[in-house]
């Protein structure tokens, strides 16, 4: 063992030497809210582009493989409550209403509903996606750190002539995509936010 | 060991073309051959062991396996090879499956050099090069042993040349273990990391609740029980007696804590140059790392209530492309100091990254009731069911918890603070409060979220995605217009140009 140095001292100087008002202290107390002349605050930037409306078509066939059994076993117990007077009739004509309603919300309802929550837009600098209900997300991802984009259809986005756009970095939680566009213009995205991203690559 | 054929000194090839010249090549050192044999080949030692004491011609059948284990060894030491080329380094392992492993020194995030035990009684280097990539778990190759002027001179290439691929950025200093140390621990620091570290203190506790587990897995836990009701006998009686038992083993857990961070932290060392920060820790098995500061994305200052009162931290770097098993708590950081007086530490923080600190902005108040309700939740109904149900002691130690964590949402509160500059900066925290600066173009990816909860009380959140296995800071409920602030600094051209407020960078 060498006899031991002077802690934290070396031949690295310090960029910035403290001065008075220094504020080297990680563990100060927080000043205001808002800063000095920091004027009015910025606005976010809301995607305009709204997905296909094509894609609710699929939606609604994803979301009618549970939801038609579902209306089916509601009908079921609606008409047998009216055929028996069974001391359960409230019972099971309201379980019933509550299938169909439920099978509603999930085939009519909630695929418009998701279609008005998604937007999206591309920028020359970067994608931005809003996305969620009740936990509302909104991405942005700058083309110089996009590692590759795809789009994939699988067999009904395909046939309602849709593709999926998956914009992948090196991170998982960061990586959003846009469920529903025009195939061709899927295409030609990636086409498009590849070479953008292969342009700041060779910067 | 230095009298073995050593490797030819790493040379800069003037201009040397991709694909060319062998900079560095290599053997492992022959004492891992003993060692191969005692790591994989362990089993067949007991069996040598087991066959050598049954005597007669079964002796015979043990010299046979020694024999075969020592051939195997052999043929492992003779079959590896490792090459560094201005570009790659190349690695041929294998005895019966034979492995050319390939590695761009472009992929390489980090060479340690690790002393375990058994190595440093020999005297040799067990060397890992880290290459891994997101999500590939064969990202990492390692050297058994070589000699340390051996291991030395590999790290030094491959980290030279890494950057570039070429020898142009050869301006480095030399070996970094030669040059003077920029931040060492004493062993007293190192001592009090131990001692105020729950993970430490509360490592007997959990050794014993292991002990515990196996014995219930294999169905002894009835010794377990007749154990401690033996043990339970020997408890004093008396109310003192009983008090001063606590508090020896309160003493006994501290002490054994600081003796444990001593001998796996003892003997601390960092170095920080132009191009890495490079540690070496241990007492017994000397540790070593090293990455390259182009891959550190931020500095990490964090403490608990025990060490905010000591005025003591530690210093973590949040680093893209690391494994879990470098120097690392978890993955994606690296430990620059493990603890430190709070003006050692911010130096060195403002050292890793310039203006790592500077003004915070504070959230708005509707946070604090944010952070009250979630702290309070869960003790206040608690206290309320404990007094409903008239247990005056449980509802007695309610109130203490609800009045302490009445202090912890208040002081969440006060730590929450963010600020954007040359550098992201971030507070959270309280029963371990961190202070986070990010390099502004570190961020693969922001995101702006919120919660039903959040909007009601008009706060979102910010995440800010690192990427590359380092994972993700949030700067929790913070106001619309201050969360756009941040974007605005981050991403100009995602918030609107009417709006922005002469930003510099916009």
């Amino acid at each position: 063992m060498q006899p031991d140095p002077p802690d934290v001292s070396g031949p690295v100087p310090l960029p910035h030497p403290p001065g008075p008002d220094d504020h080297s202290d990680p563990f100060g107390p927080a000043g205001r809210e808002a800063g000095h002349g920091d004027g009015p605050a910025p606005r976010l930037i809301e995607p305009e582009r709204t997905l296909d409306p094509r894609v609710v078509g699929v939606w609604r066939i994803t979301a009618a493989i549970p939801g038609v059994p579902l209306a089916a076993a509601g009908a079921y117990l609606a008409v047998i409550a009216f055929l028996n007077d069974a001391p359960t009739l409230v019972l099971l004509l309201a379980s019933g209403l509550v299938c169909l309603a439920a099978a509603y919300v999930l085939v009519v309802v909630w695929p418009r509903k998701r279609h008005s929550l998604y937007r999206w837009t591309i920028r020359p600098e970067g994608v931005i996606i809003r996305r969620g209900w009740l936990w509302r997300k909104l991405v942005i991802v700058p083309h110089s750190r996009i590692q590759a984009v795809d789009a994939d259809a699988g067999p009904l986005l395909r046939r309602a002539g849709l593709a999926s756009l998956h914009v992948r970095t090196a991170s998982g939680p960061g990586s959003p995509h846009i469920p529903g566009i025009d195939a061709e213009e899927a295409e030609e995205l990636t086409r498009h936010i590849a070479s953008r991203a292969d342009a700041f690559d060779a910067t | 060991m230095s009298d073995i054929p050593a490797p030819p000194a790493p040379q800069e090839p003037p201009g040397a073309a991709a694909g060319g010249e062998t900079l560095l090549r290599g053997r492992l050192n022959p004492l891992a051959m003993v060692i191969w044999m005692i790591h994989a080949g362990w089993q067949s030692i007991a069996l040598v062991v087991f066959l050598a004491t049954r005597g007669g011609g079964v002796r015979a059948l043990a010299g046979v396996v020694l024999l075969a284990a020592a051939v195997l060894a052999w043929l492992h030491w003779v079959r590896f090879e490792y090459r560094v080329y201005a570009d790659r380094l190349e690695v041929d392992a294998g005895v019966i499956r034979r492995e050319h492993r390939v590695v761009p020194l472009q992929r390489v995030r980090g060479v340690t050099l690790e002393e375990p035990l058994l190595h440093r009684l020999f005297g040799v280097v067990r060397v890992r090069v880290d290459a891994a990539v997101a999500g590939d778990t064969k990202g990492e190759l390692g050297l058994m042993a070589v000699s340390a002027r051996q291991a030395e001179a590999l790290r030094e290439t491959v980290m030279r040349h890494r950057g570039e691929g070429g020898p142009a950025d050869a301006d480095g200093a030399g070996e970094p273990a030669a040059a003077p140390p920029t931040a060492v621990m004493s062993l007293a620091m190192t001592a009090l990391e131990g001692a105020t570290s729950l993970r430490y203190v509360a490592a007997p506790l959990a050794a014993l609740v292991a002990v515990w587990n196996v014995l219930r897995e294999v169905g002894l836990e009835r010794i377990a029980w007749s154990g401690g009701r033996a043990a339970g006998r020997l408890l004093p009686t008396s109310l003192e007696g009983r008090v001063l038992l606590g508090a020896t083993v309160v003493v006994l857990a501290v002490a054994l804590a600081a003796v444990a961070a001593v001998i796996a932290d003892g003997g601390f060392r960092l170095w920080l140059d132009r191009r890495r920060i490079s540690t070496e820790r241990g007492l017994l098995s000397r540790r070593r790392t090293a990455v390259e500061r182009a891959r550190v994305l931020g500095v990490e200052v964090s403490d608990s209530p025990l060490r905010r009162l000591l005025r003591v931290a530690v210093v973590h770097a949040p680093v893209g492309g690391m494994g879990v098993r470098a120097d690392a708590e978890s993955a994606g950081r690296v430990r620059v100091l493990p603890l430190g007086t709070r003006p050692d530490v911010t130096e060195l923080a403002g050292r890793i990254l310039p203006q790592a600190f500077g003004p915070l902005r504070r959230h708005p108040r509707a946070a604090l009731r944010r952070r009250m309700v979630r702290a309070l939740a869960v003790p206040v109904i608690a206290l309320g069911v404990c007094l409903v149900g008239g247990w005056p002691l449980a509802a007695a130690s309610a109130a203490a918890l609800t009045a302490l964590m009445a202090w912890v949402g208040v002081d969440r509160y006060r730590n929450l603070g963010h600020g954007a500059g040359e550098t992201l900066r971030l507070r959270s925290g309280s029963l371990r409060r961190t202070h986070s600066a990010l390099v502004v173009t570190s961020l693969v990816a922001t995101e702006v979220s919120s919660t039903p909860f959040q909007r009601r009380a008009g706060l979102c959140s910010l995440e800010l995605h690192l990427g590359l296995g380092a994972g993700q800071r949030t700067v929790t409920d913070l106001a619309p217009g201050q969360a756009a602030r941040m974007v605005a600094r981050i991403h100009p051209w995602a918030v609107d140009a009417a709006g922005a407020d002469g930003d510099p960078a916009a």
